[in-house]
């Protein structure tokens, strides 16, 4: 195992792990507790429209999945708020037109695409230097930001009526939540890939709230929960020669059926002694 | 009464969504220290009535004034606790935190509490009388308990207005009485709004009744109807005014 850090490539995987679990644990606290997932799923699933523009105009599709996340986080968003249609419905149609424009796309853009594979379920392994400064310049943008609203997003996500009242930005709150959803998507579409994030925001979260009842508790334990497992999954799919992007989420996916498991048990057993 | 003690005024006031009409030529006057109950029936339009007064709904015709302003630009006076029955039990906050969020009106650019945000955060918990649950996790504590300690976040904003939505809605009868003493309390430093469905504890605490279906009865005073209240609840009143201390069912002739 031990060998595996000779190669640059691996050392890379592993510090981009790290910076992928801070921006998840971080994000992914209030995409959780503000009922956000379905939302984020949406806009994970609609950035495959910007990849298969990046392919029709034969650029790098991360330049044009960076906008076309973004304008599809402020779309969805947009939309969910001020239409009649439930929200679910919403992200049901933004999703399903994203990824159908993507195929489209694809399909009008002569020869092969490459990589295809590699946007969907994503690829740690190919992470170089200019990812991990991305990703730098993201964590420490999203870190500042919840660092200096801390106690709007805690008003924001915990009651927005009683927010609004009190003169929090909530509009502003809502729509800068969104973006920085669709900016970690991005980040993260190399390491697990866009079908996959969602479950990088969320499981570590899940598993962190069943240790504390603070918000700010919740971040730091989901960011060292999420580093650990993703580097733990990293060296599983190394050692057994299995698709990084899957093996993480696998392996976060057992750590938090165990976590929860142990819980159980453990509370039925406190009960118990009483 | 003067005019310029009204700290609430509608006019003629019209809201629907989606077409149905929720709120009925709706005219209704506040006056400093009522503490005025709202009654009426699920789906009436109460909380569509909280919500304009809150600047967090408009009106498709009339006027709303809120001491002498749009809602918006009153809501720095107002302390508003809102129903509490949909709510997520998991979430992550201590009553500590819940009450000390009611400052984040005052604080500045750095958006941080200072120990004059603290130090109120502290009296309103003595206040309500839930010092000593402070640490506990906002799920983790009663229906009057949680109750009280929303009352204390809005307490900590030194409204002049409290705007209480079913405030007993999720609390047993036992503390409903704890409740309402805590209102009892209140009343001599703030007006006090509340709207509730169940008319029985409502008529024994306020000092002024309205009842609300779509359209607004009200005679500022506590003085309700039996056609009020029938046409309010489409049912007969021997039905509902069970419990209704007798003294405010007046026989009043309509003009």
């Amino acid at each position: 195992m031990m060998e595996a850090f000779q190669f640059e490539f691996m050392r890379n995987a592993f510090v981009a792990a790290v910076l992928a679990s801070i921006c998840c644990g971080v994000i992914g606290v209030y995409v959780v507790f503000k009922r956000m997932v379905g939302l984020s799923g949406g806009i994970a699933h609609v950035a495959f429209g910007g990849i298969g523009l990046g392919y029709f105009l034969g650029v790098n599709p991360l330049f044009t999945v960076l906008p076309f996340s973004l304008a599809a986080a402020l779309g969805i968003g947009f939309v969910s708020r001020k239409s009649k249609l439930p929200e679910d419905t919403t992200i049901g149609i933004f999703w399903s037109i994203g990824m159908a424009l993507g195929i489209i796309l694809i399909k009008l853009t002569p020869g092969y695409a490459p990589d295809l594979f590699g946007y969907l379920f994503g690829n740690i392994l190919t992470v170089s230097m200019s990812d991990i400064g991305l990703m730098l310049v993201l964590d420490i943008l999203i870190v500042l930001m919840v660092g200096w609203l801390y106690n709007d997003l805690l008003s924001f996500s915990f009651d927005e009526d009683f927010a609004r009242v009190s003169g929090v930005a909530v509009n502003f709150l809502y729509y800068a939540l969104l973006c920085l959803v669709a900016l970690s998507v991005v980040m993260l579409i190399k390491v697990v890939g866009m079908i996959l994030v969602i479950a990088l925001m969320t499981l570590p979260v899940a598993m962190a709230k069943q240790y504390t009842h603070s918000l700010r508790k919740t971040i730091y334990l989901a960011v060292a929960f999420g580093a650990f497992l993703t580097i733990s999954g990293i060296g599983i799919s190394y050692l057994y020669n299995l698709a990084t992007g899957a093996t993480i989420i696998l392996t976060l996916g057992t750590a938090f059926l165990l976590s929860s498991f142990f819980k159980t048990v453990s509370q039925q057993f406190s009960k118990m002694r009483r | 009464m003067t005019q310029n003690n009204k700290i609430i005024e509608l006019k003629n006031v019209w809201v629907s969504f989606e077409g149905q009409i929720v709120l009925e030529d709706i005219n209704l006057s506040i006056r400093k220290e009522d503490f005025l109950g709202i009654i009426g029936p699920n789906g009436a339009g109460k909380t569509t009535l909280l919500r304009l007064i809150l600047g967090l709904i408009q009106s498709d015709r009339g006027e709303v004034l809120v001491f002498g302003r749009q809602p918006k630009d009153a809501r720095k006076f107002i302390g508003y606790v809102p129903q509490t029955t949909v709510f997520d039990k998991e979430f992550p906050i201590s009553a500590w935190e819940v009450v000390l969020l009611g400052r984040l009106n005052q604080v500045g650019w750095l958006r941080r509490f200072n120990p004059e945000d603290k130090k109120f955060a502290e009296e309103a918990l003595k206040t309500v009388g839930m010092w000593h649950l402070k640490d506990k996790q906002i799920g983790q504590l009663s229906g009057g308990q949680r109750q009280r300690i929303f009352i204390a976040r809005a307490i900590t904003q030194n409204p002049k207005l409290l705007i209480l939505d079913e405030p007993t809605a999720s609390v047993d009868k036992p503390m409903q009485v704890g409740v309402y003493d805590l209102l009892e309390k209140l009343k001599k430093e703030m007006t006090i709004i509340l709207v509730s469905h169940d008319i029985g504890a409502v008529a024994s605490f306020v000092n002024k009744i309205a009842c609300l279906n779509r359209k607004l009865f009200y005679h500022d005073s506590k003085e309700i109807t039996a056609e009020h209240l029938e046409a309010v609840y489409e049912c007969p009143v021997d039905l509902i005014a069970h419990g209704v201390p007798h003294r405010i069912l007046k026989e009043h002739k309509h003009p």
